[in-house]
């Protein structure tokens, strides 16, 4: 069976109870990766490198769908956000803003597989 | 070749003018040319001034710049995106209460560069996500282009 990558978001959680900033940056790095693998899978984008993140974003914003097309603009700040837990070094996020991350790559997930029809009132 | 503005009123009845560089920019002095691709070129030290100060005086203040020349250089080659963030900042204003909304420029190539408005907020999770699908919605209804320039990131918990 192949691996889902959504369930790196389930990793994310197991962490998020954690209070050093490790935690705080495996957590968003988790659940960022665990949202673009599978939205990666779902577009049928293979390429490799980093501007595979930017073809997952662009090809979500060309979408028709506005739901898929909201979705590529909350990726895309959440791979600026991901960019920032990986390599700035020098900045402090807070432990308590750990859910917001999960929540966010759930939230992405729920709009990509949401018709805009049947989005009624977000 | 490079060519001079002299006035607003000789940049509007040049027709041809007009039609490649819109209505944007038109300050006394600045010297500019074409690419062969089309892209506006400032061409020396002094315009690129005057195009940042016109830009940080535009601003006034209202944004926090997490630097202070690259943000302004992406707005000076982005002029059409201006309004549109003052739109968001009143939006979000109206919205929730945000003690600081800051301009950082998020580049990754010369080809994936975006402006990001990011609030900071102690706002739950749920006010925050209804209100960026909204504003996403509308945005990419009435701002196809200049959305493709920019995103919203929310800094929750910050203090």
């Amino acid at each position: 069976m192949p691996f889902d990558p959504r369930t790196l978001i389930d990793v994310s959680k197991e962490l998020k109870g954690g209070t050093t900033q490790a935690h705080v940056r495996s957590v968003i790095n988790r659940a960022y990766y665990g949202v673009f693998g599978y939205l990666r899978n779902e577009l049928g984008i293979y390429s490799e490198g980093i501007s595979v993140h930017k073809e997952v974003c662009d090809t979500l914003m060309r979408s028709i769908s506005v739901n898929k097309k909201i979705a590529g603009k909350r990726l895309e700040s959440l791979f600026a956000k991901r960019k920032e837990a990986d390599y700035k070094h020098s900045l402090t996020f807070p432990t308590t803003s750990n859910d917001h991350y999960i929540r966010e790559a759930e939230e992405i997930i729920r709009l990509y597989n949401t018709p805009d029809d049947e989005e009624k009132d977000y | 070749m490079a060519e001079t503005l002299t006035s607003i009123s000789r940049y509007k009845r040049d027709n041809v003018l007009e039609k490649r560089m819109p209505s944007r920019l038109p300050i006394e002095g600045i010297k500019y040319h074409y690419t062969a691709t089309g892209a506006l070129n400032i061409d020396n030290a002094y315009s690129i001034e005057l195009m940042r100060l016109r830009v940080r005086q535009k601003l006034n203040n209202q944004f926090q710049l997490q630097n202070d020349i690259v943000e302004i250089d992406f707005l000076v080659k982005n002029t059409d995106i201006l309004s549109v963030i003052f739109e968001i900042r009143e939006s979000i204003i109206k919205e929730f209460d945000a003690y600081n909304i800051a301009l950082e420029l998020h580049s990754e190539s010369n080809s994936w560069e975006t402006l990001f408005i990011v609030v900071s907020t102690n706002a739950v999770w749920e006010k925050t996500n209804s209100f960026i699908n909204l504003l996403f919605k509308k945005l990419f209804k009435t701002q196809p282009e200049a959305i493709s320039k920019i995103n919203l990131s929310i800094a929750p918990d910050a203090v």
